[in-house]
């Protein structure tokens, strides 16, 4: 039996997770708060959540993408999987980074791109730590609720670090938080892979 | 078709998340109004603006249960059922919007259960009630559609996000004072205080309760449009829904296009459903205490009137029963301008709204507040800048009720000088009895402008 070349797999790897979808929903939320920026100009809880459900989108779409349509099999097919499996989120999570750092470039998103990209980063890491512990498919699930709990921190004022999100501006506990959240999701990910393969 | 519906109503995962909802609920603003004044506008608020925690967990399950046939590949195994797809798939929306709104009016029941045992006047809005109902129903019906259409590993989670967005947009927009964000159920443009005192009607409730019932008709209406939906009869069912549900959420695009906006002073006005758009008021029967100049407050602020009394107890101990005061003290939101009038004369003072809602007791800063616009009013004269006597009175009695002798709650302009402060003490400190002959002797000149520093015991 000959070994598939490395670009081969990588791209079967990348379909099977159907990542090119993945990254226009991802393009389409950062075109979003693109179209709703100039919105955003007004100090309040309702504008400084709606770069955060972007986000939110962006990572929920991430956190599906480990789901495996092809079940237990796959991890018998070889021992690349947990380098596929942390390569590709890496590439979405990036292009997630770009797009949405373009999408905030120049606009008024509350927070700017700083804030944004930690709050990306962090929902990622969550939605990839559900996925791990709840399963792909019900991996959205942890960070809209985590979301809506932020969304009414916005409003309520609240600015401790269990609501790292509502932290604007350069933070390093925040930066913090968040970079940790993603480095646990991404290396549970690849070593475990998601929960289960359930349709 | 009852045994397909129960059948549904166990496979359906909304049960697995009712403990997260509820979790939602508590930190909306449902859970913060129950440690509030128990107002029923207030609370009927929110009850709707608890829909942006639930609404959009609903229209992810209704596409996640919608999906379920397309991700387990079954689609061609059931269209071998004598039911058509549009049919069969209804019965996993109804399953999911009645957990829904079971979930809903089990939320509503214990607000409302709570509110009835606590508030003092009024009774819920049923109007948000339903608004919150048929949210469920559209946000269900959407992602039941949007489940249906796009059966991928995404449609779950993009449905219940852009759910979220669309939501949050909508509050976005309306708070922009831009009418058509008045199709929006959440970020409610009424002030609940302010529907205490003024009529603020269903107006933006059918606005958007035609535009949601649009968009469920919309929703399920295309579901049945294509061949394998079902017969002719369904498919002409889906056109005449989803006809009939562009025509309703148009109608009600058109009706809040014409509206007007004023979210910073909580009214709105459409002139299609409202026939003027001057402040109604409500007519009321004021609650009033027994103290020496009564003070009267909105029946739904009874529990307050202790507080509010004894915060304008020591100014009205000094003031009861001078020529040209107030023989009543009637706390209501934009009362009359001038301060003093009617027979028998009446003053007019802003209730301290924020304390009283957020349950707090009237005192320190809110209670030196009142006693100083009770005071400012008595002694001078509507819209004219406070003399140097008067402020010297001012500042003496509001010294003698026990407040700091702090300018900074009085509507003068900078600091006065040396001398008011000093004649300021000098009254103060003069035996009740003289102060109290002088004012009965001096207040309407006082009042008038007509004294001096000098003039003053």
């Amino acid at each position: 039996m000959s070994a598939v070349p490395p670009f081969r797999l990588l791209r079967l790897h990348l379909a099977s997770r159907s990542v090119l979808p993945a990254l226009v929903a991802v393009g389409a939320f950062a075109l979003a708060l693109r179209l709703t920026a100039h919105w955003l100009h007004t100090p309040g809880a309702w504008t400084r959540t709606v770069p955060l459900i972007t986000v939110l989108g962006a990572a929920a779409v991430i956190g599906v993408t480990t789901w495996n349509p092809l079940g237990e099999v796959e991890g018998t097919a070889g021992h690349h999987l947990p380098g596929l499996r942390f390569g590709t989120v890496l590439l979405t999570v990036a292009t997630a980074a770009i797009v949405f750092g373009a999408a905030a470039a120049g606009s008024a998103v509350p927070g700017g791109s700083t804030t944004l990209l930690r709050q990306l980063a962090g929902l990622t890491g969550i939605a990839l730590l559900s996925a791990a512990l709840l399963g792909a498919r019900q991996s959205w699930t942890v960070p809209l609720v985590y979301t809506l709990v932020c969304a009414r921190a916005f409003d309520l004022g609240w600015a401790s670090l269990w609501v790292w999100p509502t932290r604007t501006g350069p933070d390093t506990a925040a930066t913090a938080v968040a970079a940790g959240l993603l480095a646990a999701g991404l290396g549970v990910i690849a070593l475990r892979g998601p929960r289960d393969n359930a349709p | 078709m009852t045994s397909v519906l129960r059948l549904e109503a166990r496979r359906n995962i909304t049960p697995l998340l009712l403990p997260v909802m509820a979790l939602l609920l508590w930190f909306s603003p449902y859970g913060r109004s129950l440690g509030d004044l128990a107002l029923w506008a207030r609370r009927s608020s929110a009850l709707q603006e608890s829909l942006l925690g639930i609404a959009p967990f609903m229209a992810g399950v209704a596409a996640w249960t919608a999906s379920r046939d397309g991700r387990g590949q079954t689609l061609d195994l059931l269209a071998t059922t004598p039911r058509g797809s549009w049919r069969r798939g209804l019965y996993g929306w109804a399953a999911t919007t009645l957990w829904g709104l079971l979930f809903y009016a089990l939320a509503a029941a214990l607000l409302f259960g709570l509110t009835a045992r606590e508030a003092t006047w009024g009774g819920p809005s049923w109007w948000a009630v339903a608004v919150g109902a048929v949210t469920i129903v559209t946000f269900s019906a959407a992602g039941h559609a949007l489940g249906v259409l796009f059966p991928g590993r995404f449609v779950a989670p993009l449905t219940a996000v852009g759910s979220f967005l669309a939501i949050v947009v909508g509050a976005v927009v309306k708070t922009q004072n831009n009418p058509y964000g008045l199709v929006t159920p959440v970020g409610t443009s009424i002030d609940p205080d302010r529907a205490m005192f003024y009529k603020t009607g269903p107006a933006e409730d059918i606005v958007q309760l035609l535009f949601l019932t649009g968009v469920t008709a919309v929703a399920i209406g295309v579901l049945a449009l294509p061949a394998a939906a079902g017969g002719r009869w369904v498919r002409r069912t889906g056109t005449a829904l989803t006809a009939a549900g562009i025509a309703t959420a148009m109608a009600a695009l058109w009706l809040a296009g014409g509206a007007k906006v004023n979210v910073n002073e909580g009214r709105i006005f459409i002139p299609h459903l409202q026939s003027t758009p001057a402040d109604q008021e409500i007519s009321y029967t004021p609650v009033c205490d027994r103290s020496p100049i009564p003070a009267c407050v909105h029946p739904a602020y009874r529990r307050t009137l202790g507080q509010v009394a004894a915060a304008l107890r020591p100014v009205t101990v000094q003031l009861a029963g001078l020529p040209g005061a107030p023989q009543r003290i009637d706390l209501r939101l934009n009362g009359p301008s001038t301060p003093v009038g009617g027979a028998p004369p009446v003053l007019y003072l802003e209730p301290p709204l924020d304390a009283a809602d957020a349950g707090e007791p009237i005192r320190g800063g809110d209670a030196q507040q009142l006693r100083s616009f009770l005071v400012t009013d008595v002694v001078t004269a509507p819209g004219s800048e406070p003399t140097a006597a008067q402020q010297a009175v001012m500042l003496g009695v509001l010294a003698v009720a026990g407040d700091p002798m702090d300018t900074a709650v009085l509507p003068t302009r900078g600091e006065p000088d040396a001398s008011v402060t000093a004649a300021a003490r000098r009254f103060a400190a003069a035996p009740a009895a003289e102060r109290r002959q002088w004012l009965g002797a001096h207040l309407g000149a006082l009042r008038a402008g007509r004294l001096t520093l000098k003039d003053l015991p």
